[in-house]
């Protein structure tokens, strides 16, 4: 069935809303069934990769993890063609990827956390995809009612490599999940990424993306706010240089009354890259006292920058509160000139400010990912504030 | 230390200084006075190379070297310093990190080891008394929410940390009530010693009641007409600029 699809739908066109600032064409001729190999395969380096979870071109390599323990809150489930059922709640495919990801992927790891416990650890998922051709990791987080953890999924690739991600998040009532991405691949590689999440009565999913390094990246969430008082806070920080093309697309769907929807994303985009922004929010005539808020922050850090920030509001309901908010704009030269004239470089001037406009955005995502994506971003993390606050005193 | 010859400068494409000649030591204060759009601001941000100037003519000698050469960063290091008229928020920026980072630029320029995180605070700290300013204003953002008082404390905390040999004062005193006023002039004459310059613009004479000059220069039409002592300031708060035109003009 997924085969079919996929043979049915093909690749997404930029005719379709979504992705009209993504354009896949130079990926129509090819097989998303095809991969080769990388010549070399990593071993763990560090000790918070060995109690990662590596999963390298789709499939999970538990040899590569040798703290990990088998069994726990962390599966891994081999699967054959999969309905898109498991991925929304009208059983239609998103569109052609997501359907390949069904047909030519090889396993699912899922993370099941049952109810009421609460993991304190958060589970690191590492996601390579090495050597040539495509990759379609397939993830799958599920939260029982009362449940909290925090997951950390961090992409890595190397070489020209297609890594063809769904990830499907389910929430019982009142579980909570804290949901750190991040994206580092390798400038020649693609990211395309399709999150579907379903939130219960009074679930919270609070998601970040770190969007460092790739040739192109793309995340989708198609957010399910099903039960009354579910809250989605979906965030994010994207930094494409080079010739790079960041997406970033969320569609928010307020199924229930008094369900909360707020996306804050920054983007700071330099030389020929471009940052893109679509944040979309559905509430029905029926669906009453929701409160919707997005707000867009880009920085242009060159004269070729660019910078895309559209949103979708489609309200028929009057008891709600909603806003938006779009500011795109570049460095301050006062505030560059007052560091360099107080002997900075001009090029230690810049990233100063540019790390105090992103520093803002990490504060926003899970505290124990804050370090890796403040080093993903080239953020030294440690020349902070916090490294002086109090201490005048003790001096 | 620095001599100034003859120089012509455009703020953008206004010409605004036409032939200013000056020359300042160590140890020396000079003050500079004169009417609005006379070319004050344009001086000091020439010295400190701020874009949006060009230099049309003349030159500037700094300790031997064509000053014009250095680009902004290098002259800061070479011991040049800017205190803003209106100095800039930015948030985000903790004060204290954008000090040390000033700082240790300095020192590695002199070939000189950065100041680890407990020496810098303890230089701070010193500087902090020296200037008498409040202690938490250095853990903030830089001069975010700062009152006007305290933006320009701040400029006089970041010459007392950086030391430098030539201080370009650009109207220290404006937007300060009296208190401010001699809290700010307090720290400049703290920071007054025999190998440090000082160029202080100002509008009001009432600054040089806490601040006394060397040299009193009254800029108009984009050169410096007139020099004397701080008697000088004194006769123009009473007479004002006219008669210093018409001295200029019969001359």
């Amino acid at each position: 069935m997924a085969h079919d699809a996929w043979a049915q739908l093909g690749w997404p066109s930029p005719r379709l809303e979504a992705w009209r600032y993504f354009p896949l064409r130079a990926f129509e001729g090819m097989d998303p069934g095809a991969s080769q190999a990388p010549a070399a395969m990593p071993v763990a380096t560090s000790d918070a990769d060995s109690s990662a979870w590596t999963i390298i071109n789709g499939r999970v390599h538990t040899e590569l993890s040798p703290a990990i323990q088998a069994g726990g809150l962390v599966s891994v489930h081999a699967h054959g063609d999969v309905t898109p059922g498991a991925v929304g709640p009208k059983g239609v495919w998103a569109d052609g990827l997501e359907a390949a990801n069904a047909a030519f992927g090889h396993e699912t790891i899922v993370v099941e956390v049952p109810q009421n416990a609460k993991i304190k650890e958060p589970i690191r998922i590492v996601v390579m995809s090495l050597g040539a051709g495509f990759s379609h990791p397939r993830l799958a987080l599920r939260l029982g009612a009362g449940a909290e953890a925090t997951v950390i999924v961090e992409y890595r690739s190397e070489g020209e490599v297609f890594t063809n991600v769904v990830t499907s998040v389910v929430l019982g009532a009142d579980a909570t999940l804290q949901h750190a991405i991040i994206i580092a691949d390798d400038t020649r590689a693609c990211h395309v990424e399709h999150i579907d999440a379903q939130l219960g009565r009074g679930a919270s999913w609070r998601a970040f993306t770190a969007t460092a390094r790739g040739g192109a990246a793309r995340t989708a969430a198609h957010v399910h706010l099903l039960g009354e008082a579910a809250e989605a806070v979906v965030d994010g920080i994207y930094m494409p240089t080079g010739q790079s093309r960041f997406d970033h697309f969320i569609d928010f769907d307020h199924a229930a009354a008094r369900t909360i929807s707020h996306a804050t994303w920054a983007g700071a985009i330099d030389q020929r890259a471009t940052g893109t922004f679509l944040g979309r929010v559905r509430i029905g005539a029926q669906i009453k006292d929701c409160k919707s808020r997005q707000l867009t922050r880009s920085l242009l850090l060159s004269p070729t920058a660019t910078a895309n920030a559209k949103p979708e509001l489609h309200i028929d309901c009057d008891e709600v509160e909603a806003s938006h908010g779009a500011t795109i704009g570049q460095l301050d030269p006062r505030q560059l000139f007052y560091l360099i004239s107080r002997g900075l470089e001009p090029v230690v001037a810049r990233d100063m400010l540019i790390h105090a406009f992103i520093r803002d955005a990490i504060a926003r995502a899970p505290e124990g990912a804050q370090p890796i994506i403040a080093a993903a971003l080239g953020l030294d993390h440690d020349a902070n504030e916090t490294e002086f606050a109090g201490d005048l005193g003790d001096a | 230390m620095l001599t100034i010859t003859n120089l012509a400068a455009n703020a953008g494409d206004t010409p605004i200084l036409k032939g200013l000649n000056l020359s300042v030591n160590p140890g020396e204060v000079h003050v500079i006075m004169g009417p609005n759009g006379a070319g004050k601001s344009t001086l000091s941000n020439i010295l400190a190379g701020r874009p949006g100037y060009t230099v049309t003519g003349g030159t500037i000698d700094y300790d031997g070297q064509d000053l014009l050469e250095l680009e902004a960063h290098e002259r800061s290091r070479a011991g040049i310093f800017l205190a803003f008229q209106y100095p800039v928020e930015i948030p985000g920026v903790q004060n204290q990190y954008f000090l040390r980072t000033a700082l240790n630029a300095h020192r590695k320029a002199r070939g000189e080891t950065p100041l680890n995180g407990a020496d810098f605070l303890r230089l701070l700290k010193k500087k902090l008394a020296l200037v008498k300013m409040d202690p938490e204003l250095a853990r903030r953002e830089v001069n975010t929410g700062f009152s006007g008082g305290e933006k320009k404390r701040n400029e006089i905390l970041q010459m007392a940390m950086l030391e430098p040999r030539l201080g370009l004062l650009d109207e220290i005193d404006s937007g300060l009530d009296i208190d401010a006023l001699k809290a700010v002039a307090d720290g400049v004459n703290a920071l007054r010693s025999p190998e440090r310059a000082l160029i202080v613009i100002t509008h009001y004479q009432r600054l040089l009641d806490y601040i006394t000059p060397d040299y009193v220069h009254v800029l108009m039409d984009g050169r410096l007409v007139k020099s004397g002592g701080a008697d000088l300031a004194k006769e123009l708060e009473a007479r004002g600029y006219d008669w210093v035109r018409q001295e200029v003009a019969a001359a």
